[in-house]
């Protein structure tokens, strides 16, 4: 018998969607599976085993590399969310200004080019300041992952801001408070979400970039994506699954909790 | 305050204030994202030095050799065979890796937004965990499916279909297979926050009008859903056309994409000057994708409703 | 006798969820609508009658029972094989399409020629007075003109029924007024069945030729709007519509249709039975306010009873008067028309006198 006709439902969407939601898990569930392979290689699995995440922790390379990643991310994630709070701030709930669509632009600049130009672009003028300031360290990977991160943490933080009704702002001002006083106890509680979606996102991005990093990088400045990435270059063994693994479910932590403070209202 | 002049003097205070604000934002992207950009528009008009970097002398050859190719003996320009075939096949790998995402992702959102209220949350949380991961991590997955000694060559070994296993690492199709896997969601999110916003009494009204399933799916719920469908696309497009880790993980150093050529150039190729305007003709497509958009979506935008 | 309904609903039930948290909208209904008909379905909100008409329409499908349309079952067929049209609520205009493309899209649909589509698209607008704005978008046009479009779209495919769903209720006050006689004018102009939907009972009083009324998912009477108003047989019906006095007695004697009931607080009353309703025991008499009019004591006439005046409530058309009656508890309301430059005959704390109209109480089932 023909199924019964619904005004939602249209054929074949609902076999398309789950073979795409099996499609995206799937690989990710290999992969970790792998990962508590007991055998040397990804050829076959031959047991249950913790060693290859023992491993991963021995590897000093991968430790200095994970602490670097989360040096970079802390530091970028963190001047990116303050500059963009200010900058959202002058840019939501005011009649349109002059420079207006030009500040809109250059803050969401970095969406709009491909990652390698940027990272191509970094590399060039970093090159130049190095041999002019003879400066190598990781101020360079932290200036470059800031830029990129601004945009991603505007975006929350704006779309916050907009729905707020600024007339609580002048509520307050009524009850004598100063423009210092409202932005403290009336908009910063409100905007707080916004604040902290905006820094989860722009510290995952950070963690997450491979193509600036590696470009921008100086020997010896690895951080665990690029060092992952010239891993994967050579011969593969079930330590990086191991790695992986790990940082999915830092990844998975950050997301759920995104989740949770973006679906609150207020 | 009731003085048109002193209005005005606090709305121009206000404005002051407000540059002040979004300075610092702006410096950082000034200094390290924008500022750059004009230096590459500048490297890509200098000649190459012999060990990478530029030297200080005006010259065309990095534009032309995007599309040409200079003779070493002969001195004869005559079309750039690899360059061209590989900024065709990023074009056309971008293109398909859309129009793929969008035939999976649009039925994917569409699901997704017909849910019922208290599980829409839980699957709309499995599209944005992958969203959220590492895409290496993702492109490392795919490839480990698709290894010669992978999940889908075992599988088929076990069934007896093949007696080897199939050569599907470096390869186009490899590329094509990672890319869609790593932007799917990329389509669903913003196609599904436009399906999100459906009046289904629209689709009530259309059923109610004598139009079949699939009528109402093409000139109901598509057109409907059109801001959000070029969105992930443009959204999906834009990343794929200046892809550089996905090819050069799947398509193991010898299917290039336009970003692996950009970053030859200043690795072994050591030709600034080339990777510079290469990577200008990759921002020009995109602007020229961008622009697509604006006069698509951006005038519905403001179109009242 | 068949051939004469438009729609026959036959024992339809609608259960929405599953076990515990089951629920009838529609419960048991049987209703038949005949051709021609302007039929109104009125109720409170979450009465069912929503959900009647989009089983009607096919959006929704019946947990049994049946929908007849031509002596067929429709009840599992699809909307868009149904030979009916729906006026919605929220207008659900095509937004992405101008109101000639909206007003066509049914018979594009049906794969009617062009040539038609566009003739019939003119002769629909000329029909809502909406010629001149056939090329806009729908969001660029007006309430009323949205409402007019929509009338229009769900007109141009000649249904065999009509289905309007609160269609007036988003619209101001006047325009409100203008629309129920635009209505009116269509359905008599088009000849096709009307089935409305509404809780105001104003609004379903005036233009429905019969009205069922709906509650917690049952139908309870279906009659013309005087039956309904003058007649009722149901409690639910009479408190819904108008306002009225309810008053509890016993049957005495019943002869001929009409019941003697003893009741504490105005003695006797001869009240009407509802058709095939055998009385039993303790029973509820209705009365509307203006069937009953206030005498002086010293007025000498037959009183059915007496009271004090407690309020008394100026309207402009008429004025509502507030008695309590002998029994000190039950509170009766009189409504008397207001004539020109009349005295006031009634002070508050007055000892009045009331008369019941002839025939105008009745005994209600429940």
């Amino acid at each position: 018998m023909a199924r019964r006709f619904s005004v939602q439902r249209q054929r074949g969407f609902t076999t398309i969607a789950i073979t795409c939601f099996f499609a995206l898990y799937l690989p990710i569930v290999v992969l970790v599976f792998y990962a508590f392979n007991s055998a040397d290689s990804l050829s076959s699995f031959q047991g249950v085993s913790l060693r290859w995440f023992a491993r991963a922790f021995e590897n000093q390379q991968v430790v200095d590399a994970s602490l670097r990643s989360l040096q970079i991310a802390a530091v970028a994630a963190t001047v990116a969310t303050v500059a963009a709070t200010m900058a959202a701030l002058a840019t939501t709930r005011t009649e349109p200004y002059r420079g207006l669509t030009l500040k809109y632009a250059f803050i969401n600049q970095p969406l709009m080019v491909p990652e390698i130009v940027t990272a191509v672009a970094l590399l060039i003028f970093f090159a130049r300041i190095k041999i002019w300031t003879g400066y190598t360290g990781l101020g360079y990977l932290i200036a470059a992952h800031t830029a990129f991160c601004v945009p991603f943490a505007y975006l929350p933080i704006r779309a916050r801001l907009e729905n707020m009704d600024s007339t609580l702002e002048k509520a307050a001002a009524d009850l004598y408070a100063t423009p210092w006083k409202a932005f403290r106890y009336v908009t910063l509680p409100l905007l707080w979400p916004g604040i902290l979606a905006g820094f989860m996102l722009a510290f995952v991005i950070s963690l997450d970039d491979v193509v600036i990093t590696e470009f921008v990088k100086s020997a010896g400045q690895d951080t665990l994506p690029t060092y992952m990435l010239g891993q994967i270059r050579r011969t593969i063994t079930p330590e990086m699954n191991a790695i992986s693994a790990l940082f999915l479910l830092m990844s998975i932590c950050v997301v759920i909790v995104f989740f949770v403070v973006n679906r609150k209202r207020v | 305050m009731t003085q048109p002049g002193a209005n005005e003097a606090e709305r121009s205070r206000d404005i002051r204030k407000r540059w002040l604000l979004s300075l610092p934002a702006l410096l950082i992207v000034l200094a390290a994202a924008t500022g750059p950009l004009l230096i590459v528009v500048l490297y890509s008009f200098l000649s190459p030095g012999p060990y990478g970097d530029v030297q200080w002398q005006p010259s065309m050859d990095g534009w032309i050799g995007v599309f040409l190719e200079r003779d070493m003996f002969t001195e004869t320009l005559s079309i750039a065979d690899a360059h061209v075939s590989i900024l065709i096949r990023s074009v056309m790998l971008s293109l398909v890796t859309t129009v793929v995402t969008l035939l999976f992702g649009f039925p994917t959102a569409y699901f997704i937004a017909t849910r019922p209220e208290r599980t829409r949350e839980l699957w709309l949380l499995l599209i944005t965990i992958p969203f959220w991961t590492n895409l290496l991590i993702r492109t490392f997955a795919v490839l480990q499916i698709i290894r010669n000694d992978g999940l889908i060559n075992g599988v088929l070994m076990k069934l007896g279909l093949i007696t080897r296993p199939i050569q599907m690492l470096f390869t186009d199709g490899a590329i094509l297979t990672g890319m869609v896997y790593v932007y799917l969601p990329l389509m669903v999110l913003p196609v599904y926050a436009n399906l999100e916003k459906l009046d289904f009494r629209l689709v009530e009204a259309a059923y109610d009008l004598y139009a079949t399933p699939f009528r109402v799916l093409t000139r109901i719920i598509i057109p409907l859903a059109k801001p959000g469908l070029i969105a992930g696309s443009i959204l999906v497009f834009i990343p794929a056309l200046g892809a550089y880790v996905t090819p050069s993980i799947l398509g193991g150093g010898k299917n290039l994409m336009l970003g692996n050529l950009i970053e030859l150039q200043f690795g072994q190729g050591r030709n600034w000057p080339l990777g510079s305007a290469l990577s200008i003709t990759l921002m020009l497509i995109v602007t020229a994708a961008l622009l697509f958009y604006v006069r698509n979506v951006g005038s519905q935008g403001s179109r009242h409703g | 006798m068949a051939e004469s309904n438009a729609v026959e609903i036959r024992d339809v039930v609608k259960v929405f969820g599953f076990g515990e948290f089951a629920f009838s909208a529609v419960d048991h209904a049987s209703i038949s609508i005949r051709k021609n008909e302007f039929f109104t379905l009125l109720g409170p909100s979450g009465c069912g009658k929503t959900t009647l008409l989009r089983l009607i329409a096919g959006f929704e499908f019946p947990t049994s029972g049946e929908i007849i349309l031509n002596g067929e079952d429709i009840a599992a067929m699809p909307p868009f094989k149904r030979p009916i049209n729906t006026v919605f609520q929220s207008y659900a205009l095509f937004p992405h399409m101008t109101v000639a493309d909206n007003i066509g899209f049914g018979l594009t649909m049906l794969g009617r020629p062009k040539q038609e589509v566009r003739d019939r698209v003119a002769a629909m607008l000329k029909l809502v007075r909406m010629e001149k704005l056939a090329d806009r978008r729908t969001s660029q046009i007006s309430g009323g003109q949205q409402q007019r479009v929509a009338l229009a779209r769900a007109l141009a495919p000649q249904p065999k029924v009509l289905l309007l769903d609160e269609p007036l209720s988003a619209l101001d006050y006047k325009l409100r007024k203008d629309m129920q006689i635009e209505l009116k004018r269509l359905q008599a102009e088009t000849g096709i069945t009307f089935i409305f939907v509404t809780h105001d009972q104003e609004e379903a009083l005036t233009m429905s030729d019969r009205i069922a009324v709906m509650s917690a998912g049952k139908i309870l009477q279906v009659d013309t709007p005087r039956a309904i108003y003058d007649a009722p047989t149901d409690r639910f019906v009479a408190d819904f519509i108008g306002e009225t006095n309810f008053l509890r007695g016993r049957i005495g004697s019943v002869s001929g249709g009409i019941a003697q009931v003893e009741t504490p607080m105005a003695g006797r009353i001869s009240a009407t039975l509802p058709p095939d309703f055998v009385p039993d025991g303790e029973v509820t008499v209705v009365l509307r306010p203006e069937h009953a009019c206030l005498w002086l004591p010293n007025d000498s006439a037959p009183c059915q009873t007496t009271g004090t005046l407690e309020n008394i409530v100026y309207f402009g058309t008429d004025t509502h008067y507030h008695v309590r009656l002998q029994d000190g508890e039950t509170q009766f309301m009189l409504r008397e028309q207001n004539k020109p430059l009349q005295r006031q005959r009634f002070s508050v704390g007055d000892q009045v006198g009331i008369m019941f109209e002839e025939n105008a109480a009745r005994v209600l089932r429940n």
